[in-house]
C-alpha cells in the first residue's frame, strides 16, 4: 500500500481542523479586562463605550473620531485613543489601530496609560510579524505599570522577538509562566512552543505545549480547541519518533465531540499500526469512516481500513472494503461532475451566504440539507486555505453590505430634515453601496473558480486512488487464494 | 513511510494558529479592498453623526446630559427621572444590561437638545421604592452658555453611606 496519498489527506485533515478554528481577534471583553474604564471621566469616551456595548462598533468609532477631531477628550485622550485602536483592530484595520495607539502614546507620554498604549501597539506589531519593532516598543515599557496579565503578554512578545533572532536559550528564559495568561497570550504561547518544536526541533517546545494541554479551563471553547490542538501536535510529534504509546496518551485527551477528534482518531489508528496491532487500528479507523462519508477523512479511512484488514490477514474483509472504496471513489467522481453545474449557478453562493454574521450557521445548513451535490463536498472546500480566506472576506463583505444598507434610511431622514441640501452625503452613501456590491459580486466567481479547481484536483486524486485500490484488491485476492483465512 | 506522513502533517498543524493571526488581504482584481471599504463605512457613519448633530444645532446652543454610575449596589437602582424646569425630559429604568455597562465606565446620553442660554433648574430623582424603600432627589441651577453644554449626572455612593447620592458636573465646551 502506498502512503503518499494518505499523507496528503492527513495534511488536508489538519487544514479542515483549522477552518473550524475560531479567528483570534481582541474581543471587547478582553479589552475591558485589560484596561479599566470604570474611572473614565470624559463623557464622550463614556458615551462611546456605551454605544459600543449597546450598539454598533462603527457608531462608537464615529463618536471617537469626531471627538478627537474637535479635541474633546481632555485628560482621557490617551484612554480614548486606546479604545479607538482596539475597535479598529477588532475590525481588522491594523494599520489604523497602530496609528491610534501611536497617538495615544504621544498623548500619554511616560505614564501607566502610555505603557498600556505601548503594549497594545506592540501586540499588533507582533501579530503583523514585525517582532523587532514590537520588541523595541515593549523595551520602553516600565513593567511596574502593567497588570499580571499584561506582564505575561509583555514577556511573550519579548520571548518571540528573541526566538526570531535565534537566541533560543534567552527566548526560553524570557517566556513568562503560564499563570495569568490572557487568551491572546495562550495563542502566542502555542505559537512559541510549536515554533520551537517544529522549526528548531527543541524539546522545550513539547514541554510548553504539554503545559498548554493541561490548562484548567473547561468553559472557554477557544481554550478547549487550543488544548485539543496541542494534544494533536504532541501526539503526532511522538509518532514521528515511534513513541506510539505516549502519542496515544495525547490523542486520547482530544475531545471526542470536537472538530479535531477525527484527526485524533487517525492518529490513534496510526499509533496502533506502528505497533502492528491492526485490529486496534481498525477500531479507530472504522469509527472515523462512520463519521464522514465524503471528504478527506472518509477517503483516508476508505484506503486505510482494507489495508489494515490485509495486514491483519483478514483478506476477505480487506477485499470487501476495497470494493466499498472503489464504489465510493467512483460515486464521488461522478458526484463531483454533477456538482460542477450547481457550483457555477447561484445556488452555491446562496448557501455560502447564509447568516454571514454567524460563522458556523452555514455548517448547520449544510448538515441539514446534504441532498444537493455541491453541499456534499463542502468539507473539501473548507480544507483549502485559499477558499477559506476568500469565504471569510465574502462573509465580511455581506455583513458590510447590510450595515451600509441600514444607513440608507438615516441618510434619507437627514436629507428630508435638511431640506434636500445633503447631496454630498447621499452621493457618498451611493458610492459606498456600489463599491461594496461590486466587491461582493467580484468575490463570487473567485469562490466558484476555487471550488471548481478543488473538485478537479480531488477528481484527479481519486482517479489515482482508484488505481491504488484496484492494485490493493488484486494483492488481497492473491493472498486470500494463497492463505487459509479463519472465520 | 509513517515518518513521511508525519513530516508532512506536523508543519501544517504547527502553523494552524499562525493562520488565525494572518492579517486580512484582498486579492479581488481591481475591487476596493475590504479594509478600504470598512474604513469608508466608518467614515460615513461618522459623517452621519456629525450631520445629525449639526441639523439639531447640537454643535451650537445645545445641552447634552449623560448618566453614569459609580460603585453603587444594584438594589438601589430602579429608575431615574430628569426634569428641566417643570418638564420631564428623561426617564430611565435600569435593567441588568444597563447597570452592567454603566458600572464599567460607559455613560448613557439621556438628553440632547437645543436649550436657550440662561438659568435653568435641573432636578434628578432616583427611586427604588418597590424593593429598597429608597428615594432621593437632587437639583441644581444650570447656567446654560451660548454654546455647547454638557451635564454629567453621576450616581455614586460615599464611604459613610452605601445609598447613592446624585452629583452634577457641568461643562461648557469651547467652540
Amino acid at each position: 500500500m502506498k502512503h503518499k496519498t494518505l499523507s496528503r489527506f492527513m495534511c488536508k485533515a489538519a487544514l479542515l481542523a483549522a477552518s473550524l478554528f475560531p479567528a483570534a481577534t481582541i474581543a471587547l471583553e478582553d479589552v475591558s479586562q485589560d484596561i479599566d474604564y470604570s474611572k473614565v471621566e470624559n463623557t464622550i469616551l463614556g458615551h462611546a463605550l456605551y454605544t459600543r456595548l449597546h450598539n454598533s462598533p462603527e457608531a462608537s468609532m464615529g463618536i471617537l473620531i469626531n471627538a478627537d477631531k474637535h479635541n474633546m477628550f481632555g485628560k482621557d485622550k490617551a484612554l480614548a485613543l486606546i479604545f479607538l485602536g482596539d475597535q479598529l483592530n477588532e475590525q481588522g484595520l491594523k494599520n489604523d489601530a497602530l496609528n491610534a495607539y501611536y497617538s495615544a502614546i504621544q498623548s500619554a507620554k511616560k505614564d501607566k496609560t502610555g505603557d498600556h498604549a505601548r503594549l497594545h501597539y506592540a501586540r499588533v506589531k507582533h501579530e503583523l510579524g514585525q517582532h523587532e519593532l514590537a520588541h523595541k516598543v515593549v523595551n520602553e515599557i516600565d513593567d511596574d505599570n502593567l497588570s499580571k496579565a499584561q506582564k505575561t503578554e509583555y514577556g511573550i512578545i519579548k520571548a518571540h522577538a528573541l526566538l526570531r533572532e535565534s537566541k533560543i536559550e534567552e527566548a526560553i528564559d524570557e517566556l513568562p509562566s503560564i499563570r495569568n495568561s490572557t487568551l491572546w497570550a495562550l495563542y502566542q504561547r502555542y505559537n512559541f512552543g510549536s515554533e520551537l518544536l517544529g522549526t528548531y526541533n527543541n524539546k522545550n517546545g513539547a514541554s510548553i505545549l504539554h503545559d498548554l494541554s493541561k490548562v484548567d479551563d473547561d468553559n472557554n471553547p477557544e481554550i478547549l480547541a487550543l488544548k485539543d490542538q496541542s494534544n494533536l501536535v504532541l501526539g503526532f510529534s511522538l509518532l514521528k519518533i515511534n513513541k506510539s504509546k505516549k502519542a496515544r496518551g495525547y490523542f486520547q485527551q482530544v475531545r471526542l465531540n470536537a472538530s479535531m477528534s477525527s484527526m485524533a482518531l487517525l492518529g490513534m489508528g496510526w499509533s496502533y499500526a506502528i505497533d502492528e496491532n491492526y485490529e486496534k487500528a481498525l477500531v479507530y479507523w472504522l469509527e472515523l469512516q462512520s463519521r464522514s462519508l465524503s471528504g478527506p477523512y472518509g477517503y483516508e479511512s476508505s484506503l486505510a481500513i482494507p489495508y489494515a484488514f490485509g495486514r491483519a490477514n483478514a483478506y476477505q474483509q480487506s477485499i470487501s472494503f476495497y470494493k466499498a472504496a472503489l464504489n465510493r471513489f467512483e460515486t464521488d467522481i461522478a458526484a463531483m461532475d454533477a456538482a460542477k453545474p450547481a457550483i457555477k449557478s447561484g445556488l452555491f453562493i446562496n448557501m455560502l451566504s447564509q447568516s454571514p454574521d454567524d460563522e458556523t450557521a452555514w455548517v448547520s445548513t449544510w448538515e441539514l440539507n446534504a441532498d444537493s451535490p455541491e453541499k456534499m463536498f463542502l468539507p473539501l472546500f473548507m480544507d483549502n486555505p485559499e477558499f477559506q480566506r476568500h469565504l471569510q472576506e465574502y462573509r465580511e463583505l455581506l455583513m458590510l453590505r447590510e450595515k451600509v444598507a441600514r444607513m440608507y434610511s438615516e441618510v434619507t431622514d437627514l436629507e428630508v430634515r435638511s431640506g434636500g441640501t445633503l447631496s454630498q452625503l447621499r452621493q457618498k452613501h451611493k458610492l459606498l453601496t456600489n463599491a461594496v456590491d461590486y466587491a461582493t459580486k467580484l468575490k463570487q466567481p473567485i469562490l466558484q473558480r476555487i471550488a471548481l479547481n478543488i473538485l478537479d484536483s480531488y477528481q484527479s486524486e481519486l482517479n489515482s486512488y482508484l488505481q491504488q485500490t484496484r492494485l490493493g484488491m488484486a494483492q488481497a485476492i492473491e493472498k486470500a487464494s494463497m492463505a487459509f483465512e479463519p472465520e | 513511510m509513517l515518518v513521511a506522513v508525519i513530516k508532512k502533517i506536523l508543519p501544517v498543524m504547527l502553523s494552524l494558529t499562525a493562520l488565525a493571526f494572518t492579517p486580512n488581504t484582498v486579492n479581488a482584481e481591481s475591487a476596493p479592498s475590504l479594509e478600504e471599504l470598512k474604513r469608508l463605512a466608518i467614515d460615513l457613519r461618522r459623517e452621519i453623526q456629525e450631520t445629525e448633530d449639526k441639523l439639531a444645532n447640537l454643535d451650537k446652543n445645545s445641552l447634552s446630559i449623560y448618566l453614569n454610575i459609580d460603585n453603587i449596589p444594584k438594589k438601589y437602582l430602579q429608575d431615574i427621572e430628569i426634569k428641566l424646569g417643570d418638564q420631564t425630559i428623561s426617564k430611565l429604568t435600569f435593567d441588568d444590561k444597563e447597570y452592567d455597562s454603566l458600572s464599567k465606565g460607559a455613560m448613557k446620553k439621556i438628553f440632547s437638545a437645543s436649550v436657550q442660554p440662561g438659568e435653568h433648574t435641573i432636578v434628578a430623582s432616583l427611586n427604588n421604592e418597590a424593593k429598597a424603600d429608597f428615594h432621593t432627589s437632587q437639583s441644581m441651577i444650570l447656567t446654560k452658555s451660548k454654546g455647547r453644554d454638557i451635564l454629567k449626572i453621576t450616581l455614586s455612593s460615599l464611604l459613610r453611606d452605601p445609598k447613592p447620592g446624585i452629583f452634577f458636573d457641568h461643562e461648557t465646551v469651547a467652540q
